[in-house]
């Protein structure tokens, strides 16, 4: 066992042996580490990537599910190295919205902005993905627009706390509108040119075609297919069943036809040329001959009587003046009398005013109906029962929005940066003459 | 220089200003709100990442500064506070710098090596503090050298004196002696140095026959001495591999933060 020891006489032997004590001895040295190390190192993370082109390594984060299509294709974006990807990547596969348009033209006078595409659709930034909800980075900008375009209409935001209340387009000047917030009650007024009160169509038990019906909000505002916008009001649909456009007794199945008060006169000729006439239809008095150039009809223009068709005319005119001026058509339109020199003998001698229904109030914001729909219709638009006025403005404004949605994350409440209600440019068809085939496509990917 | 001064150097100079500077980082940090979050890419990221690249590189220089006895540029011992100071400082820019996003990458690979290359420096610092003070309790004491001939010496004589003798002599000799292997392994505590009980052994040198006894007795004294010197042996061989063992990692592992994070910048802007 001791025969390991070395003679102490051999000084040179013990120093060899108290030698293999030493760290040193045992292990590599820190030199050989310090290469080994590195080079791996570099090899591995460095040299390999390089010449395999297969750069998960230096992945910087988690791509967006988006483009895992293309996430081994690196050149897809990074078309040069040491060069910031540019918008000219981003356009091979997508198509600039007309709010883009209008940026790059902002941008062009702002350069020191430096606005890209990528400014705001940050990649490898993981389950972030590519479409920010920061409102930081919208309030940027939009929360000084006086500094940053001083003739701009649009009011300044920093916060959803300090957003300007919702305003609504009114008439001003003439031919010109203006914005106007709904909190100014004088001023807020719903102009469509059309006569409709709200609460006498909410009572019970009114006339309808079959009977007494009891109307809803959703008897007349119908949520559309894509459950995100309310359906146009439409008289066939949602008026005509109560709001019949007949003009005579005597003809209980007629009625004038919607849409085109030029319309309105010809179809009264119509009906009481069959009434009067023998059930013959005379559509243009004017050109007698043209429609009855021989006796085959069994009618011969000999036999039309001028009183008859006098007759026939003041009929029409009669009923006209009636359904424009008293009842049919002036109860929801307003009209204009035409200028007895613009009228034709066979045309329409009123002008229903365009109603112009605004489809939504609030166009630059988008909100979802259909997402809402477990709330009641009257506990946002509140009035609505007592409304007897075509110019009430039935919607909320922001504060109701504030009881649900806050811009920073809060227990008891919806996040809700700048795009959960508007979007910074709308996706647009993808040109045809860039379109390519998807095998093609799926042939040019690296994977 | 004593040995726990470089950690208190100019009362803690360094310590308070990087605390000092860690502290308005984490601020600004806080502060900052960059769109689509922090990230290396922010003001604040490319900012932090600079500053960690040039602390990281002044800390290697430390390496160089250390050797360059004729150096005016500080003093070491400013140099090496200011060294582990700094270095701890960077545990903590460094996630500043990526917003705390890591992945199976080589910017965390940077990140790892670094911690690596940290923890060793604070394991090293500390092995300073707590076990400089035992070396100088040695200092003074027989070298390395001259215990190990004297350990072998008494081996020799003790080997010669059980030469022809009983059986029990030979479990005395058995019970106290020890074979002291070389080898790392021995100093981390891989061989058990018997200790001669007085208790013990008076009772089994009463048992070893009358006409071998004054032998037992020798080889006994010769035992215990051989025990106490190798133990001393081991105990100091102990403190100087541990004074050395963190810097087999400390270094390469620094050569390797370097290269990596020389990759990591590369790759970055390679791929802007």
């Amino acid at each position: 066992m001791s025969s390991k020891l070395t003679d102490p006489e051999k000084g040179e032997s013990v120093e060899e042996e108290l030698k293999r004590f030493r760290l040193e001895s045992n292990l590599p040295s820190i030199k050989t580490l310090v290469i080994v190390l590195s080079s791996v190192t570099l090899v591995a993370c460095g040299v390999y990537p390089l010449v395999t082109k297969h750069f998960s390594l230096w992945n910087s984060g988690p791509i967006s599910n988006a483009h895992r299509l293309i996430e081994s294709d690196c050149k897809k974006c990074h078309s040069e190295p040491f060069k910031r990807v540019q918008d000219k990547e981003c356009l091979t596969c997508h198509a600039l919205s007309e709010h883009s348009k209008d940026l790059a033209s902002f941008v062009e006078k702002h350069t020191d902005l430096n606005v890209r595409c990528s400014t705001c659709h940050m990649e490898h930034n993981g389950d972030r993905g590519l479409l920010l909800k920061d409102a930081d980075f919208c309030v940027n900008c939009h929360g000084d627009m006086k500094g940053l375009k001083g003739d701009s209409e649009l009011l300044s935001v920093s916060h959803f706390n300090s957003h300007p209340q919702f305003r609504i387009k009114v008439a001003g000047e003439p031919g010109k509108t203006e914005r106007v917030s709904l909190d100014d009650q004088t001023r807020v007024k719903d102009n469509t040119k059309i006569k409709l009160n709200h609460s006498v169509h909410l009572k019970a038990g009114l006339r309808g075609k079959n009977g007494p019906v009891d109307l809803t909000c959703r008897s007349c505002h119908q949520i559309d297919g894509d459950f995100k916008k309310i359906k146009p009001i439409s008289f066939d649909s949602h008026c005509r069943d109560c709001h019949s456009l007949g003009f005579d007794e005597r003809l209980p199945d007629a009625q004038v036809p919607h849409g085109d008060s030029e319309a309105v006169y010809p179809a009264l000729f119509t009906e009481y040329s069959k009434l009067m006439l023998g059930g013959e239809v005379i559509r243009d008095t004017s050109n007698l001959e043209r429609q009855f150039p021989s006796s085959d009809h069994g009618v011969s223009i000999e036999a039309l009587k001028p009183k008859d068709l006098a007759a026939v005319e003041d009929s029409a005119r009669d009923a006209e003046k009636l359904l424009f001026t008293k009842t049919g058509c002036y109860l929801c339109h307003s009209y204009k009398e035409k200028d007895p020199n613009e009228c034709t003998k066979t045309g329409s001698r009123y002008l229903i005013d365009k109603p112009e229904i605004p489809e939504v109030w609030l166009p630059a914001a988008r909100f979802s109906h259909g997402a809402h729909e477990e709330f009641s219709c009257e506990s946002c638009h509140k009035n609505v029962a007592n409304s007897t006025e075509t110019t009430d403005v039935l919607i909320p404004g922001i504060a109701l929005c504030r009881d649900c949605h806050q811009q920073d994350a809060k227990p008891g409440y919806v996040e809700s940066g700048c795009g959960e209600c508007h979007s910074y440019h709308a996706a647009l068809g993808f040109p045809n003459e860039k379109k390519q085939s998807i095998s093609d496509y799926l042939r040019s990917l690296t994977r | 220089m004593s040995h726990a001064t470089f950690l208190s150097y100019k009362r803690f100079r360094w310590l308070w200003l990087t605390i000092a500077f860690i502290l308005i980082a984490i601020a600004v940090y806080t502060i900052d709100s960059p769109p689509g979050g922090r990230n290396g890419g922010t003001v604040i990221g490319y900012l932090y990442g600079s500053l960690a690249t040039i602390a990281t590189v002044w800390l290697m220089a430390y390496g160089l500064r250390k050797r360059a006895y004729h150096s005016n540029l500080g003093t070491v011992e400013g140099w090496l506070a200011a060294h582990v100071w700094i270095g701890l400082g960077l545990l903590v820019l460094v996630p500043l710098h990526s917003g705390f996003s890591f992945g199976v990458n080589v910017h965390t690979l940077a990140y790892v090596a670094m911690v690596v290359t940290i923890l060793s420096g604070i394991w090293g610092a500390a092995n300073y503090v707590t076990l400089s003070s035992k070396i100088s309790e040695h200092r003074g004491a027989t070298k390395d050298m001259a215990l190990l001939e004297q350990i072998t010496a008494l081996g020799q004589k003790i080997e010669q004196l059980k030469i022809n003798k009983g059986e029990k002599f030979l479990a005395l000799y058995n019970r106290y002696n020890f074979d002291l292997r070389p080898g790392f392994m021995t100093i981390f505590g891989a061989t058990q140095i018997p200790i001669v009980d007085p208790l013990g052994a008076s009772a089994m040198v009463s048992e070893v026959p009358q006409g071998e006894r004054d032998d037992a007795i020798a080889v006994l004294g010769m035992l215990d001495q051989r025990s106490d010197l190798a133990r001393t042996l081991i105990e100091q061989l102990r403190i100087k591999a541990l004074l050395r063992a963190w810097l087999i990692i400390h270094v390469p592992f620094s050569f390797v933060l370097c290269v990596a994070m020389a990759i990591h910048i590369f790759s970055v802007f390679f791929f802007w």
